[in-house]
């Protein structure tokens, strides 16, 4: 058998019209691959965005919960219920010594900064020794689905509450916080709210 | 066979393979960046997740440590060798001991990569003063030929007791040394202090157990009635005197010899001296209802004299003496006295003739040869006891050597995840004394190591110490686990 090779003009290959088809359905699937490459960043950026303001609210909630529980029920204010207030003072357990419960220094948690958007943690307040740590700047002007209207728009019982706002009644604190950023110029925010009794010295309850 | 090749063929091939394998590559990474982006989200949610279940494990190891506190058991659960395993993670709570009646506990958690470790402080629940049975502050001496035993007046008579052979659940007990005479008998269990020592002289005889206490009894003041006091009364030669039913309040009261003083329940009765002389006599009627004395001076039955008490329950009647005096309380009357006697800051002497049914608490129990004394453990199931106090929640540092271990935990300790145990039986092990009755309804005693103890087999707990406290059962008749 004997195989030959075609003449270099008669030589078979790909015509002018299949390179162009080719390309066109190149450049079709390129486009398409791409769109859907963009769109689906777009979608997981948005997420991840979310997950962020989400996780970031998580933290700073948690971090209040915490000094809210670990407070003695006896140093809780103001106690404006049914109203809300932006800020809480209370003294957190330091334990028992020499045979009674101790106490750290006097705390704030406020809504506080130029802008209004900082969750700040006042330390030894009016003590000589006082400093302000910021957990967050992130603070949103209203809580989720409030509108700076007069009425109750999330329909919490509350009225144009802020994005950071505690509400005592009894032994249970109510912290509420909104946060948001801005990513890829897409802002995105997040309420978050917790309910948390306090541990120590609780008042009894009815 | 001749095979003929062009060269511009050749070149060509692999072109299309090269373009497709970088797109895949291009694809295949891009799709890497987004896998890693969001795994790093997640891996944060579920450390959040993670941080959040070990702390609500920590709480639930304060809280079961804060339930077995309740029932005289240590506080601590589990250890960081031999943790407590709960909903998926692993806990353990060590308690330290604080003095006065206060115990610190610090609770670790540990959840996938999360870890929380929260303290508690929490005052011990004060014993029910008749739960301590016979009890002395001071160093507690029984002397030659005293028996020392208990009943139940809800379940029967002493006599029935002793007939039934379960007059075996007296509690006697001391903050320091004790000294069992020759002769004497305990039908029950023995504590003395936690730094002291227990001296059992040839010839005597415990039932039960014998141990340190954990924690040294406190005992509470004597809260007085604030009651006005009438002038001094007297019961002379052959005159008999009635205190009538109410609360009433004296200087002082005497029985001379040949009088005799009758107490009326109900009554609530604050006297400074209450003198029975010898030849005189004392009855507590209580058939109407109980009698509470409360004396701020002496209390003296001297021997010779009489007394009586009428119901045969030791629940109604009791004797409280607030005095600091030296040996302020005397019971020499010849007597089957059904009552509690309490006296936490002065001593009480007991003549033999003197048979006491009920408790007797005091600072210091001076208790003669050949007395006859009868717990009974019905006065102290009928009274509340309180909860452990609370004094503070915190949150504390995690213990470095768990704070610093991000792997997986179970392996860097060789823990076998499938042996531990729940917290509920991680409770530190105990000196357990209990009187029981079994699923036959047979009555049964047990001291020793409660780990070694099988529970199961009790179907009604009658009595139950822990290191030499009673415990108490929320809801029950009886105390136990």
């Amino acid at each position: 058998m004997e195989l030959r090779a075609t003449p270099a003009g008669r030589r078979s290959g790909v015509s002018l019209i299949e390179v162009l088809i080719a390309m066109s359905l190149f450049a079709v699937i390129i486009g398409k691959a791409s769109e859907v490459f963009r769109s689906t960043r777009a979608v997981a950026s948005s997420g991840i965005s979310s997950m962020m303001v989400e996780d970031e609210a998580r933290i700073v909630l948690d971090r209040i919960a915490l000094a809210v529980m670990s407070s003695n029920r006896g140093s809780l204010a103001p106690q404006l219920a049914p109203g809300h207030s932006t800020e809480i003072n209370f003294q957190i357990s330091r334990g028992v010594e020499a045979g009674v419960a101790a106490w750290n220094d006097p705390a704030r948690i406020v809504l506080g900064g130029a802008a209004g958007n900082q969750v700040q943690w006042i330390q030894s307040v009016g003590l000589p020794e006082e400093r302000t740590v910021v957990w967050t700047n992130d603070v949103q002007p209203l809580f989720g689905g409030e509108l700076a209207n007069g009425l109750d728009d999330n329909g919490n019982g509350l009225v144009d509450e802020p994005g950071l706002s505690f509400l005592i009644e009894g032994n249970k604190v109510t912290i509420r916080l909104c946060l948001g950023s801005v990513r890829a110029g897409v802002m995105t925010t997040r309420s978050v709210e917790t309910t948390v009794a306090v541990r120590n010295h609780p008042v009894p309850t009815p | 066979m001749k095979m003929h090749a062009s060269r511009s063929t050749s070149n060509r091939r692999g072109g299309a393979t090269l373009a497709a394998l970088v797109a895949v590559m291009l694809v295949f990474g891009l799709c890497m960046g987004i896998l890693q982006v969001t795994n790093g989200v997640t891996n944060r949610l579920r450390a959040s997740v993670d941080h959040k279940r070990a702390f609500h494990l920590a709480e639930a190891g304060l809280a079961e440590a804060y339930a077995g506190i309740a029932m005289a058991k240590t506080g601590n659960v589990g250890t960081p060798e031999a943790p407590a395993a709960i909903g998926g993670g692993m806990l353990w709570v060590e308690a330290e001991d604080l003095g006065d009646g206060l115990v610190s506990l610090a609770s670790t958690a540990v959840h996938g990569r999360g870890r929380a470790t929260l303290g508690l402080t929490v005052r011990r629940p004060q014993p029910v003063s008749s739960s301590l049975g016979l009890f002395s502050n001071r160093d507690l001496t029984i002397k030659g030929n005293t028996f020392l035993d208990s009943f139940n007046s809800l379940n029967g008579t002493y006599a029935d007791h002793v007939a039934a052979g379960t007059n075996n659940g007296s509690i006697v007990g001391t903050n320091n040394n004790v000294t069992v005479h020759n002769g004497s008998s305990v039908m029950g269990d023995l504590f003395y202090g936690s730094d002291s020592s227990v001296d059992l002289k040839h010839g005597s005889h415990v039932d039960g157990a014998v141990g340190p206490r954990a924690t040294s009894a406190t005992l509470a003041p004597v809260e007085v009635p604030d009651v006005e006091l009438s002038p001094p009364l007297e019961a002379e030669r052959n005159e008999t005197i009635v205190i009538p039913p109410g609360t009433v309040g004296y200087e002082s009261i005497t029985a001379s010899r040949q009088g005799e003083m009758i107490l009326t329940g109900p009554l609530t009765l604050v006297v400074e001296d209450f003198t029975i002389e010898s030849h005189g006599s004392l009855t507590f009627d209580d058939s109407g209802g109980p009698i509470e004395v409360f004396v701020t001076g002496e209390f003296k039955l001297s021997a010779g004299s009489s007394a009586t008490t009428v119901s045969g329950d030791p629940r109604r009647i009791s004797i409280q003496v607030a005095s600091d005096d030296d040996h302020a309380v005397t019971l020499g009357a010849n007597a089957e006295f059904y009552g509690q006697i309490y006296a936490p800051l002065t001593s009480v002497k007991i003549l033999p003739q003197f048979e006491l049914f009920g408790s007797c608490v005091a600072d210091e129990l001076d208790i003669t040869a050949q007395s006859r004394l009868h717990f009974d453990l019905a006065t102290s199931e009928t009274e509340t006891q309180s909860p452990p106090e609370m004094f503070a929640w915190q949150v504390i540092d995690v213990p470095d050597s768990v704070a610093s271990r991000t792997s997986n935990l179970y392996r860097h300790l060789e823990i076998d995840r499938g042996s531990l145990a729940t917290p509920a039986n991680s409770h530190a092990d105990q000196e357990l004394s209990v009187t029981y009755r079994d699923a036959g309804g047979i009555s049964r005693t047990y001291t020793g190591s409660e780990r070694a103890f099988d529970w199961t087999d009790v179907s009604e707990l009658t009595t139950g110490t822990r290191d030499g406290v009673r415990f108490h059962v929320p809801g029950s008749s009886g105390s136990g686990d």
